[in-house]
């Protein structure tokens, strides 16, 4: 800093010391946190770092989602505490910037995407690896007695952060509170749910109506976090989590709304998950200034990184960490023209198919950083991706207005679509590109988290949607049966793409399954359900010190276990 | 002066009723479902049905409103529906946050404003008065989320010389917690610098035209001896004046000024509240900043009094 350029940045600061005093005194809690002098350290590395070398962006590569990973754990009993290295004490605190405040930690009334607040107090009966496969947790193995029913065993030396002991009993307790909490916002993870059952002190039995191969999965996220048998009372857990978890919330450190702080729990299970003494999630809803905590140091680890910040966080040294499941499509809903009479026409959702140009929707909406290929689970999912649907269906206006014209619209549809602040500018993407075919679209103007409830309830036809992808039981099932949820208009057209999915889920393996998965995709495709327009990623960016970082599937930031800070 | 204050302060009372009232039913007119919000897209209908229950939003209006002014009066603002913390918890942290930012870029834009602008009256017609008056009309049509980010990006990010961000930790020490409040301030001070510079500029114009202040020259005393001893003081008051209305603006600014640097203080939470149709934060809110306005009036009132005797109650 040159001469003057100090002097004037002291006059400001001398300015401004004076001019808060008074006040700054009344608010300025000086009692936690980490300092500004190491945040700008922090940075000064990350800045060389990025000269010296670019940093690799690490992409997980999925390939074992479910059942395979599964049968792979089954076998794998107590795999988490055997170790004979020592265990290095933990140092230091993570600090991670969250998109959005925590709204309840109560796991049962939670959202997947606020577990970045549930993680550091809850366990889960399992846990994804890196590369999504599942390891043992509070669960040290699960197995599939029958097709509707998982076994769990778990673990007898876990403790609550208020004492309470975890057994098989806490965990049923568990299963019942999930399943019946008025509210959750996972329901359809426990639609099926019939009951569990007690085996004996270690084990427990969970039973479905249906087969539901994706459970163990879902166990990882929150719902599969238990809580303490002491709040199952109908205790308020909104600003009260009672987890078992390697670190304990504190309610003095942690200011609502802004920054939840966590502490070590000193009787933790499994101290090789306590990488740090504390963490840190605070919310910064501004995509720029998340990305810029991240850049100047002032945290280490960024989660719900836009596709167009990636390239600027790894040029910087930062390591960029995704999982590619988000999907985007368009779903048609209403396939016997009820709302939208066009839409009763396969052969105008063929031609809406064909009027979407993936490879510019890939580019326009993700910046590149996705892929445009038709089918519906990309290739990093090996065990359902299938190729052939990922360039059955190519852009091709002029075969659409073919389609239109054949179908008796030769001067072209109007369609309604739904358009919230939220996806402005990714619904006037796709209206521009059906209009090149002689589509119009009709906006119907809705509010921001009307999106999902509206198409549940057939408000339209036709919908731009997104998921993050886990497994065909919940990704697929939805679209169709009685209970779909978004079988919106209760049609029977799909009914037997719905035996199919039952078959196929009842098959012994995935792989003996894959053939009438793949004929599930390719009808929701050919008949005009599913129009796929790009797969994505859920990212996360994370400082070059950092270690140990681990982000799964329908999580959007990285679990805190065994995160190490290296500076 | 007491009569005065008694009166100001007893006519706060229906006016806060007033804007409570207003601010909760125009704020109806937002479709935004807070239980939809809560829930996310996966969510059923039944659940939906029972989070409104939950929430109370299920009830009538009227009852709705009547509950809340009730609890109100008593000094509960209820409890914020998305993180179940109390309302007067929430608003007792953000407060001090926010009033430090104000009060800092009130100091910025009356440092910076008050300085340029004297300085162009002493140069007026020539190139340093048009260059000022040029950048104090830039500075009042560029708005301060802009400079936010401009600031954050190359003075916080690229140079690194201030914090681009609010400490993700509470700030340890009194000069991080100031050192993280510059480039905010700065970022809602510079339009507030630009009026009170047009101000100082008019209002010393005509100061240095007075009279007194040609004697005094005409007396051989130094230019800069009569402009700080005598003509400053002058012109300072309709500037203090402005600096006055300035603040319930800086207030309003600093709500956009707080999502660039994500200062956790009163306009983050009252544009979450409006987003999230988060009616209990978006009414406690909309009293705390209907309080700090009334209360700035109400010394700007006084201040008035004191400096005017004629403008004092009978």
């Amino acid at each position: 800093m040159r001469g003057p350029t100090r002097r004037v940045m002291r006059l400001m600061m001398v300015l401004a010391a004076f001019a808060l005093a008074a006040s700054a005194c009344g608010g300025g809690d000086a009692d936690s946190g980490s300092g500004t002098a190491s945040a700008t350290t922090a940075a000064s590395s990350t800045a060389t770092t990025a000269a010296a070398t670019p940093a690799p962006a690490t992409t997980q590569a999925q390939t074992q989602v479910t059942i395979a990973a599964v049968e792979q754990t089954t076998t794998t009993q107590g795999a988490v505490t055997t170790t004979a290295a020592p265990i290095p004490p933990p140092e230091g605190t993570l600090r991670m910037v969250e998109f959005s405040p925590v709204t309840s930690f109560n796991p049962a009334a939670s959202q997947s995407a606020q577990s970045a607040y549930h993680y550091p107090t809850y366990d889960t009966l399992t846990r994804q690896r890196n590369d999504l496969s599942l390891e043992p947790s509070l669960a040290t193995s699960w197995t599939q007695p029958s097709p509707n029913i998982w076994r769990f065993t778990v673990r007898d030396d876990v403790v609550f952060h208020d004492g309470a002991e975890f057994n098989a009993q806490v965990a049923v307790d568990n299963m019942h509170y999930h399943a019946n909490f008025q509210g959750n916002p996972n329901a359809a993870t426990w639609a099926a749910f019939v009951d569990a059952r007690v085996v004996d002190d270690t084990t427990f039995d969970v039973e479905f109506s249906v087969p539901a191969p994706q459970f163990p999965l879902e166990m990882s996220m929150v719902m599969g976090m238990m809580i303490s048998p002491n709040a199952l009372d109908g205790r308020d857990l909104t600003r009260d989590p009672q987890g078992s978890g390697p670190w304990i919330w504190s309610d003095a450190d942690s200011q609502a709304g802004v920054t939840e702080v966590y502490n070590l729990n000193p009787n933790y299970w499994n101290p090789a998950d306590q990488g740090v003494e504390t963490v840190t999630v605070t919310a910064v809803p501004d995509n720029n200034a998340r990305l810029n905590a991240l850049l100047t140091g002032e945290a280490d680890i960024m989660s719900t990184t836009r596709d167009a910040q990636i390239d600027a966080g790894v040029e910087a040294g930062n390591v960029l960490i995704s999982v590619p499941n988000f999907f985007a499509y368009l779903l048609i809903t209403d396939r016997t023209g009820e709302f939208d009479s066009p839409l009763g026409d396969e052969r105008v959702r063929r031609a809406i198919l064909l009027s979407l140009d993936r490879d510019a929707y890939a580019d326009a909406m993700h910046f590149g950083k996705a892929d445009s290929l038709g089918g519906i689970y990309p290739p990093a999912f090996s065990q359902f991706n299938v190729p052939e649907l990922d360039t059955k269906y190519s852009y091709d206006p002029e075969e659409a207005r073919r389609l239109l014209a054949e179908a008796g619209y030769p001067d072209g549809v109007t369609i309604k679509m739904p358009l919230m602040p939220a996806i402005n500018p990714i619904v006037e993407f796709v209206v521009q590109m059906l209009g090149a075919s002689g589509i119009t679209v009709e906006i119907i103007q809705i509010n921001n988290g009307e999106l999902g409830p509206g198409t549940a309830t057939a408000q339209w036809g036709m919908t731009w949607f997104r998921d993050l992808l886990v497994h065909p039981a919940r990704d697929l099932g939805k679209f169709m049966g009685e209970s779909g949820r978004f079988n919106a208009f209760r049609l029977g057209d799909l009914d037997d793409l719905e035996d199919t999915l039952v078959d196929a889920l009842n098959a012994p393996s995935v792989e003996a399954g894959y053939e009438l998965y793949a004929e599930v995709m390719e009808g929701l495709i050919d008949r005009g359900v599913v129009l796929p327009l790009a797969h994505g990623g859920q990212n996360a960016l994370y400082a070059p010190y950092v270690s140990g970082v681990t982000l799964g599937l329908n999580m959007q930031a990285p679990m805190p276990y065994g995160v190490r800070l290296n500076n | 002066m007491f009569r005065l204050l008694v009166s100001r302060i007893l006519a706060a009372i229906p006016l806060m009723l007033m804007v409570a009232t207003l601010v909760f039913f125009l704020a109806q007119l937002n479709p935004v479902d807070p239980a939809a919000t809560i829930m996310g897209d996966d969510a059923d209908l039944e659940s939906l049905a029972q989070k409104r229950a939950e929430l109370g939003i299920d009830r009538p209006l009227v009852v709705q409103y009547w509950d809340w002014l009730n609890s109100a009066v008593v000094g509960d603002l209820g409890t914020n529906w998305f993180n179940g913390e109390k309302i007067t918890t929430e608003l007792r942290d953000r407060i001090p946050v926010t009033l430090s930012m104000v009060f800092g870029s009130l100091i910025v834009a009356l440092g910076i404003g008050s300085a340029f602008g004297v300085l162009a009256a002493l140069k007026a017609g020539r190139w340093p008065d048009r260059t000022i008056t040029v950048a104090s009309s830039l500075g009042l049509a560029v708005p301060n989320f802009w400079i936010g980010l401009v600031l954050a990006y190359y003075i916080g990010v690229k140079l690194q010389w201030l914090p681009a961000i609010w400490p993700t930790t509470r700030p340890e020490t009194f000069f991080a917690w100031v050192e993280a409040l510059i480039l905010p301030c700065v970022a809602l001070g510079i339009s507030a610098s630009a009026a009170i510079a047009r101000q100082a500029r008019s209002s010393m114009i005509g100061v240095l035209q007075r009279d007194y202040v040609r004697t005094a020259l005409a007396k051989g005393l130094p230019v800069r001896r009569v402009v700080s001893r005598h003509a400053i003081r002058n012109a300072a008051i309709p500037v203090v004046t402005l600096a006055g209305f300035q603040t319930s603006a800086l207030i309003g600014g600093s709500i956009f000024v707080e999502f660039v640097f994500n200062v956790p203080g009163l306009g983050r939470f009252g544009v979450d509240a409006i987003l999230r149709q988060n009616m209990p934060a978006l009414l406690g809110f909309v009293m705390v900043t209907a309080a700090v306005v009334v209360v700035v009036n109400i010394v700007l009132d006084l201040s008035y009094a004191w400096l005017n005797p004629k403008v004092r109650p009978e």
